[in-house]
């Protein structure tokens, strides 16, 4: 059902965002938030981004929705009749541009306006784009909430009567109000029971099926990620480290990082023997990254060159690309 | 802080010289009404030393000028230099103030203490209900209510700071007694809103504190009450409380001027008053400037005690 | 089993009710929860009433001296008298007589002449708020007889009606003092927290500077140079503004403080990325959510306000004659010989703290209910 079509093109992308200090608010130095980001995301398919948390993972999220502007690089949306460089729109026709990209939040609670009845939240993007108004607002209110399986009589409750779950998917809602091409869903189970993870991820499953719909889908959680993504990207302070299709990533990885991440992914076979691998020290600093690869004060397989040379993403296999200076020579067990 | 004192420094000048016409004015109307003579040369030569035919900014430049060398101006009214009238009526606001606050901290404490740990008792009950009169009762209120009940009851005139024999004599060890003797009137009416809003402030913060997990694991694992509360929640709870003592001085300082009109007590208050309605720009300005240099500074020396108290926070 | 099929049926309603109850509606029940503050709102809503029905409900003009009745302590209302209990309440005829060594007037009462409490008994003309004239009271006595429940001043006038008067003023001074620091506080806040950078760091140390002025004197210098030419009105105004000059900076505080906060929130969030423009955002989802919470602010302030005017009028610069407020009549207790002869003029002072406490207790009910949806 892929049709191939590249929809989304990130390029070197940076966000840089300056630590102020003082009473002159002097500029002294910079948080690297993203550094040097490149990756592309196809139609119909999910990319996911995982990481730990503060590696950059949801400020690349609000960079591709221009929630914030980033400091250099091509952030580019190819629709069918025309190419959209996101990061060069006027505030004007950004706000034209909205209703093609949405996002879901994180937390099903916080995200929901408590003031306003379900009817408003999922119509707000209708309204305030006047795609629709009043009965045709309602209608199509009603039809998305069957599409994401809440009952349409709820319609005039106020989020304080849905559970998490429930909430989540009034969010999943408002984010399709729009028809968008592309949702970015931003930890969309990570604040769910784990019952009901599963639930809210065959959702989003079904829809995409139906609709056809790109997912940008940031995770800090592997097992969510393997089974929903074609693409996953790993990143370590505000780099891509490895980046290739989902079944490449947990079964043929090429770099340490993200064997130390599928190290701490429970299993259930009691009885599988397995190196457990533990990462130790601290999470670079953003603001003040290690030289050569930011990755070696916690490699266990780090060699000297690994601690002066900066390491660039290079390809090693078709289509796996891979930000280590060993990624050849490694022998790393997936899953 | 600079910068706070300069702009309190102009608005106290400004206020002062708000009314139409100056003191000079005021006071050849009134040798007019009563048909005295006037003496041109001396109205001009004042006018001169104050600079009273100047621009508002030059008088203010003066001022400042002269207070920054210790010089606060002549007070027209009483015919002597303001520094001398206002340096002991300044030292009483502050002891009062001071003695208030410590009164406040005092009983607030312990009593909201008491209050959230005995949460919904009939001591609790019995504290919440005077915490809120005391709440509801201004300073001047509460000031003519025991006036009354000292006249009532005790047959006695409350007023005052000292004793007839002591009022005009110089400092002396029996003065000091004789002014702690008179002390706590004052400082029970200007403390009682204060207080009674630290009950409440103690208590909701403790109550809040206490229902903290780590409250919870520290007495699962066996801590003694007492040490249980006093070891975290209280000092916790304080916190606000100390971080208030900046809005408490302030308060304090308004409420003891109104609380002295009330009581008859040679502080400030009478005084200012005084000088506001006769218009006697250097005095009512000295007042005005000095009281709030009082707050400022005082609210300086609450951030550090907080700082102290509360290692979490940094004085940037 | 059919009670108890009708009885799910009732919960099952309620909680639908509860699910698609309004913000104003959970914040009601939840206010309706503290009892004090109800009854506080009840007593609140009486004194309004008698503040904007003064004139019916005080049986006496306020500047009608009754000189034959100078420092006439309070009248009881007797249900018995002729040594029998009526349903219809009396007052009895107050006479005095001068003590021969004070020279001062002692009041009695004379059992013999009674004189019934009439309900919307006629008596002195009046035009209620300048509109409608008529001279029908709520309650009076016929011409001869007096009704003074609260006493009478030095001149001779009923102090009753001259409380009922004063809360005009008084009540008032505090509502729209508080509005004016409302909107200062709201615009100055809301810039403040909306522009940030240079705008903002200006308007906090104004605040600052404000906040750090002990109050009192600052008032005083202030109504110290309101000039004694003025009109009544303007000064009530120039007072009122007095008040809120410093009343603003506590709601900007919170206005700013709310608002930075709220930013952050991700349903403004969700809103800007849906495509709702800033001001949509500001009213429909920023505004609703901490009004609540600058409410609190406000009720919390009015006690302050109506003790300013207090205060300021009690020493003389505030109020003045011929307005009558709380502060101008407490004007009449300046020293202890006032209270010590004539206790009942300071009857003011329980008007004044049930007003104080009612407010107290509303904005502890309103602070519970402010936030319907925390747990």
């Amino acid at each position: 059902m892929q049709n191939d079509r590249t929809l989304l093109q990130v390029k070197n992308l940076k966000k840089y965002f300056p630590i102020k200090k003082g009473v002159f608010r002097k500029v002294h130095g910079y948080v690297k938030a993203v550094d040097d980001v490149s990756f592309s995301i196809k139609k119909g398919e999910t990319l996911s981004l995982v990481g730990e948390s503060g590696c950059g993972k949801t400020t690349i999220g609000r960079l591709i929705l221009r929630a914030i502007k980033a400091t250099s690089g091509e952030i580019i949306f190819h629709l069918s009749d025309k190419e959209v460089k996101i990061n060069k729109l006027h505030e004007s026709e950004l706000k034209a541009f909205r209703k093609y990209m949405q996002l879901i939040f994180q937390d099903p609670y916080s995200s929901l306006n408590p003031r306003m009845t379900v009817l408003e939240i999922i119509g707000e993007p209708l309204l305030v784009n006047r795609v629709a108004s009043g009965k045709v607002l309602e209608d199509r209110v009603v039809e998305l909430m069957e599409l994401v399986g809440l009952n349409s009589k709820y319609l005039r409750r106020y989020p304080h009567a849905f559970s998490g779950g429930q909430r989540q998917r009034i969010g999943v809602a408002r984010a399709l109000a729009l028809n968008p091409e592309l949702v970015i869903a931003d930890e969309p189970v990570s604040a769910l029971d784990v019952s009901i993870q599963a639930q809210i991820l065959n959702l989003l499953k079904d829809i995409q099926q139906k609709q056809n719909l790109t997912y940008f889908f940031i995770s800090h959680d592997l097992s969510v990620v393997e089974y929903i993504s074609d693409t996953v990207a790993v990143m370590y302070v505000g780099q891509i480290v490895e980046i290739a299709k989902t079944k490449n990533i947990f079964n043929h990885l090429k770099h340490p990082y993200t064997e130390a991440l599928l190290s701490a992914v429970p299993r259930i076979d009691p009885g599988e023997k397995r190196e457990r691998y533990f990462l130790s020290g601290e999470v670079a600093d953003p603001a003040n990254p290690p030289d050569g690869c930011y990755f070696h004060p916690r490699c266990r397989y780090a060699e000297s060159i690994c601690k002066t040379k900066p390491v660039p993403l290079t390809e090693v296999v078709t289509g796996h690309f891979v930000r280590c200076h060993l990624a050849e020579e490694l022998d790393l067990k997936g899953i | 802080m600079i910068p706070t004192l300069i702009m309190i420094s102009m608005i106290a000048f400004v206020i002062i010289q708000l009314p139409p016409g100056d003191y000079l004015t005021t006071k050849i109307a009134q040798l007019q009404a009563q048909d005295e003579l006037i003496n041109e040369d001396l109205i001009e030569a004042l006018r001169e030393q104050y600079g009273l035919d100047k621009p508002i900014y030059v008088q203010y430049g003066k001022w400042i000028w002269n207070i920054l060398h210790g010089d606060f101006g002549f007070s027209w009214e009483w015919q002597k230099p303001v520094k001398d009238v206002i340096g002991e009526r300044i030292l009483l606001t502050a002891i009062i103030s001071f003695t208030a606050t410590f009164f406040i901290y005092v009983i607030s404490i312990p009593v909201g203490i008491f209050s959230a740990t005995h949460k919904y008792s009939v001591g609790d009950y019995i504290i919440t209900l005077i915490a809120f009169i005391g709440l509801a009762l201004p300073n001047f209120l509460l000031a003519l209510l025991l006036l009354f009940a000292g006249y009532v009851f005790f047959d006695t005139s409350l007023t005052g700071l000292f004793s007839a024999e002591f009022a005009n004599v110089s400092w002396s060890g029996a003065k000091v007694l004789d002014l702690l003797k008179h002390l706590w009137l004052p400082v029970v009416v200007i403390g009682t809103t204060s207080t009674a809003g630290r009950i409440r402030i103690m208590r909701g913060n403790l109550l809040d504190e206490l229902n903290k997990p780590y409250v919870v694991t520290a007495r699962a694992k066996g801590l003694s009450e007492t040490k249980l509360l006093l070891k975290y929640p209280v000092r916790m709870a304080l916190n606000p409380l100390i971080s208030g003592l900046s809005v408490l001085l302030p308060h304090l300082v308004s409420g003891a001027t109104i609380t002295s009109v009330v009581l008859s007590l040679p502080t400030t208050g009478p005084m200012l008053l005084g000088a506001l309605r006769s218009q006697d720009v250097y005095l009512g300005g000295a007042f005005i400037l000095l009281l709030s240099t009082l707050t400022v500074i005082s609210t300086l020396l609450s951030d550090i005690l907080l700082a102290w108290a509360d290692p979490r926070i940094q004085y940037e | 089993m059919r009670l108890f099929k009708a009885r799910e049926n009732i919960a099952k309603q309620e909680k639908e009710k509860y699910f698609v109850a309004t913000p104003r509606q959970l914040m009601w029940w939840k206010f309706k929860k503290h009892k004090l503050a109800v009854v506080a709102l009840y007593v609140l809503l009486l004194m309004y009433f008698l503040a904007v029905f003064a004139e019916f409900v005080s049986p006496y003009n306020i500047h009608v001296r009754h000189t034959r009745y100078l420092y006439s302590p309070p009248q009881k209302i007797h249900f018995f008298y002729n040594d029998k209990f009526h349903l219809q309440p009396v007052v009895y005829k107050l006479k005095f007589r001068i003590d021969s060594i004070t020279l001062k007037e002692i009041y009695y009462e004379v059992p013999e002449e009674v004189y019934p409490v009439k309900l919307f008994c006629r008596g002195e003309r009046y035009k209620w708020w300048g509109l409608f004239e008529t001279d029908i009271h709520l309650f009076g006595v016929k011409p001869g007889g007096t009704i003074f429940l609260l006493g009478t001043d030095r001149m001779g006038r009923d102090m009753l009606s001259r409380i009922i008067s004063g809360s005009r003023i008084s009540l008032s001074i505090g509502l729209i003092g508080v509005s004016l620091s409302f909107i200062f506080g709201l615009i100055l806040g809301g810039i403040s927290g909306y522009f940030g950078g240079t705008t903002d760091i200006i308007i906090q140390r104004i605040i600052e500077v404000l906040r750090s002025f002990p109050t009192i004197p600052l008032w005083m210098g202030l109504s110290a140079a309101l000039p004694m030419t003025w009109s009544p009105l303007k000064v009530y105004f120039a007072i009122t503004v007095i008040l809120s000059l410093l009343g603003w900076t506590g709601v900007a505080r919170a206005v700013r403080g709310r608002f930075l906060t709220l930013r952050e929130e991700d349903f403004a969030m969700a809103a800007y990325l849906a495509g709702a423009s800033k001001w949509r955002i500001i009213y429909k989802h920023l505004l609703p959510s901490f009004l609540s919470h600058i409410i609190v602010t406000i009720t919390l302030r009015i006690p302050g306000m109506i003790l300013g005017e207090t205060a300021l009028s009690y020493l003389g610069l505030g109020l003045r004659p011929p307005i009558t407020s709380w502060g101008v009549l407490l004007k009449e207790c300046q020293n202890v010989q006032d209270i010590a002869h004539h206790p009942w003029l300071i009857l003011t002072v329980v008007f004044i703290i049930l007003t104080i406490l009612s407010f107290n207790f509303i904005g502890d009910g309103l602070r519970d209910a402010a936030d319907p949806y925390a747990t």
